[in-house]
């Protein structure tokens, strides 16, 4: 018998994904409505073997929340929180994070001509008078549709894993068994 | 396209893509293709750059930029070699085929493998798969016709589909994958220099027809193409531009050179939504209304007319652009415009063109959720698939192989086509093409430099980076330039640091991205960012012989490292360049 599946998350598949960075635009306009940091939490990344968005999987034992100084990653119910307001932009949390899913940003300040000061200066380290704050992927808290992400996906390539049990885990390990013995057979 | 991109889901066994990016640049198409390949479709994909689809490809070839001719040569002359050709095909509904069988002779795999390092073996599977395919579809885009051989070059693919017998049938054909949802249909409406929405300008039964239905006479000399305009304009034969929703300060090759070109007009108008790179050059600026507040009708790749019905009223009660065109026809007193809507434009279309329009009515287009043409009648359902019945649309119902032959050298391509054609006895008005590089690496400029474009943003971006979860969600990147791995070591550029590209036409610099997927030796940028346009280096001296198009996709350039202070400068001078006015500046980018 095996735990319960508590923590929510968004997984992709590199199968299906085309790369269209939707995603991505969605995740920016949801952070936009719900007031919180304007800027993407899921990256579209692209590699030698394929590519597909990543962000954070909510991990039971978070390291990022269990090295936040200041408790502004917290263990929920079934994620794991940002406060934002409580962010110091240490860090820390970027460097635990065993995903690449958790990163500093800011936001663009009007005053500065971005053609001139390019705006990916704005990551780690960051403009004087910006102060940065972790972002990550939060499941579109508060928003009725659940995560946007998932929700413009054109090759439903994204998915949200919110059936908190652990059916699918026996069925693919039956799939698995299956196909093994069936293999297995054919060199009797 | 001679078929329905649906099919690509539905029906085609083999897609061959060359010189296409499509998951980026048609994330819809891919999004059908990758429907085909769950279904057990194979992929062929044929590109500088290992881009997306290529990853999830079954055969991928690297080819360098600009090397097309020599490769598809060498696919036909292994097809025709090991007889996998369509032979019924070629016997009864084509001509030309003792000409292709002489013009590829000499390239062969082996040939392929000699000149690039793609392994023969490559070749052959990839010839092997396409040939025996029950119906295979070759999709392409500006990586096959920006080239001065760009004609050619889709010669060679007509070629391929026609030896295979891959036309005429669901699933197959030849499909260049039009990067603008009305592309397809400005064409066909006539927006080229030689072509009336009926036909060729230089024959008489098209001129007639015209002339009874508008009433005037119209010339029978071929137009500039746009891509001699700035020339033209330097010459002081074109004295007025008028510009409708393009950027092409940004998107016509040699920006410096079209920039001081456009000085030179005696009127520049230019009618776009937002104050482009373009339009704060302009003398007037007409806005416009965008595509959700006006009806009308797109005609999309896959030649489907398709209704477009306006969802918000314009700002400030904006006129339509149909309704632009029919006021400014009024001021200067020219008769036939007294439109009402744009069905009565459409109704027009459909009586210039009745063979192909006539039986598309805003009705059926409504009922049927778009029409393919040719549909000559109310009764006809519209052709998705072209040339079913293995007939062409030539006067003899045959499809034509042409011959394409290759050049070392881009001087000798006229003497070496006359050279084939006494050769071979070819009848004088038999079409023949041939390819050559436009500009080969040298010592000064060592590296092979092409644009593209990235997933988020659209063409020059003048619509797309006004958008802000594009601009600042999907595009986390900006500006690059990428670059292959063994140009960034031989230069000890790193990732993220400063770099100047430039050849004799300009410069432009960015941060550097280090790109496993180019090919070695290849620079690879877009022309998305006025900060950093790859169009500035592009060569706007050649073109092709055929269509006039420049090989906006191939040139060459050098690359180093340079400092933040340096990249700072360079950027000021393109900014100033781009826009002229500080007030501008402003307007255009926050």
């Amino acid at each position: 018998m095996s735990l319960p599946l508590k923590n929510k998350y968004v997984i992709a598949d590199p199968n299906v994904c085309i790369g269209c960075a939707t995603c991505m635009a969605a995740c920016y306009e949801s952070a936009y409505e719900r007031g919180k940091l304007a800027v993407p939490r899921l990256i579209v990344t692209r590699t030698n073997s394929g590519t597909m968005p990543n962000q954070c999987r909510q991990c039971d034992d978070a390291p990022c929340a269990n090295v936040c100084p200041v408790g502004a990653l917290e263990f929920e119910k079934d994620c794991i929180a940002l406060h934002e307001e409580i962010c110091i932009g240490c860090k820390m949390c970027t460097v635990a994070c065993p995903f690449g899913a958790i990163r500093p940003e800011a936001e663009l300040m009007p005053s500065i001509d971005y053609t001139m000061e390019p705006k990916y200066n704005l990551t780690i380290q960051s403009e004087v008078g910006v102060k940065s704050i972790a972002v990550k992927c939060d499941l579109c808290v508060g928003r009725e549709d659940g995560p946007s992400c998932v929700e413009v996906c054109p090759t439903n390539a994204l998915s949200f894993r919110d059936n908190l049990n652990n059916n699918f885990i026996e069925e693919k390990a039956q799939k698995t068994v299956e196909s093994f013995t069936k293999e297995k057979m054919k060199y009797k | 396209m001679t078929n329905d991109l649906v099919e690509f889901a539905t029906h085609s066994d083999v897609l061959v893509l060359i010189g296409t990016n499509t998951s980026e640049c048609h994330p819809i198409i891919a999004m059908q293709m990758l429907r085909g390949i769950e279904r057990g479709a194979k992929m062929i994909v044929i590109d500088p750059k290992k881009t997306d689809m290529a990853k999830k490809a079954d055969i991928y070839i690297q080819t360098p930029v600009g090397y097309n001719i020599p490769f598809l040569n060498a696919m036909i002359n292994y097809i025709i070699q090991e007889n996998l050709y369509d032979k019924n095909f070629v016997e009864n509904f084509s001509h030309g085929f003792e000409y292709v069988k002489e013009a590829v002779k000499e390239f062969t795999p082996k040939r392929v493998e000699d000149e690039t390092g793609i392994s023969q073996e490559l070749v052959k599977q990839a010839a092997r798969t396409y040939a025996k395919a029950n119906a295979a579809a070759i999709c392409y885009t500006m990586g096959m016709t920006q080239f001065i051989d760009g004609t050619s070059n889709i010669f060679s693919l007509s070629n391929l589909a026609i030896l295979t017998g891959n036309l005429g049938k669901k699933g197959a054909g030849v499909n260049p994958l039009r990067g603008q949802n009305n592309v397809q249909g400005s064409c066909d409406m006539g927006a080229l220099p030689n072509v009336v929405p009926n036909g060729p300008v230089t024959s008489k039964e098209v001129r007639d027809h015209i002339k009874d239905i508008w009433g005037y006479e119209i010339s029978e000399k071929i137009g500039y193409a746009l891509t001699v305009a700035p020339d033209k304009i330097e010459e002081e034969k074109l004295k007025l531009l008028y510009v409708f929703g393009e950027n092409p300060v940004m998107s016509d090759p040699w920006t410096e050179h079209f920039v001081h070109a456009v000085e030179h007009l005696e009127t520049f108008i230019v009618q776009d939504i937002f104050l482009t790179e373009t339009a704060q050059k302009a003398d007037v600026v007409l806005p416009a209304a965008s595509w959700g507040e006006k009806d009308g009708t797109f005609l999309n790749t896959s030649r489907r007319v398709q209704l477009i019905r306006k969802a918000v009223d314009a700002p400030n009660n904006l006129d339509p652009d149909w309704k632009v065109v029919a006021n400014i026809a009024k001021e200067l007193d020219i008769k036939g415009f007294d439109y009402t809507c744009a069905e009565d434009i459409w109704n027009e279309v459909r009586k210039v063109n009745p063979k192909f329009f006539g039986g598309i009515s805003y009705e059926r287009i409504d009922k049927n959720d778009g029409i393919s043409w040719p549909c000559p009648d109310l009764d006809h359902p519209g052709t998705p698939v072209l040339y079913e019945g293995n007939k062409s649309m030539l006067p003899d119902g045959k499809f034509k192989l042409v011959p394409v032959i290759y050049s070392e050298d881009k001087e000798q391509r006229v003497k070496l086509e006359q050279e084939f054609i006494e050769k071979t006895n070819m009848p004088k008005d038999y079409p023949i093409g041939s390819g050559a590089l436009s500009e080969k690496v040298n010592e000064l400029y060592p590296c092979l430099f092409t644009t593209g474009r990235k997933v988020y943003h659209y063409h020059t971006g003048t619509m797309t980076r006004e958008c802000k979860p594009l601009e600042l969600g999907s595009d986390i990147m900006g500006a690059t330039i990428e670059v292959s791995e063994d140009i960034a070591r031989e230069r000890k550029l790193d990732e993220g640091c400063y770099a100047l590209v430039e050849n004799k036409r300009g410069k432009i610099a960015a941060k550097v991205n280090i790109n496993r997927d180019l090919r070695h030796g290849t620079i690879f940028t877009t022309f998305h960012y006025a900060e950093a346009d790859g169009n500035v280096l592009a060569n706007a001296e050649e073109k092709d012989p055929l269509s006039g198009m420049n090989p906006l996709k191939m040139t060459i350039a050098k690359i180093k490292k340079i400092s933040e202070e340096e990249f700072l400068s360079v950027r000021n001078q393109t900014d100033i360049q781009m826009h002229p006015s500080e007030l501008y500046r402003a307007v255009r980018r926050q």
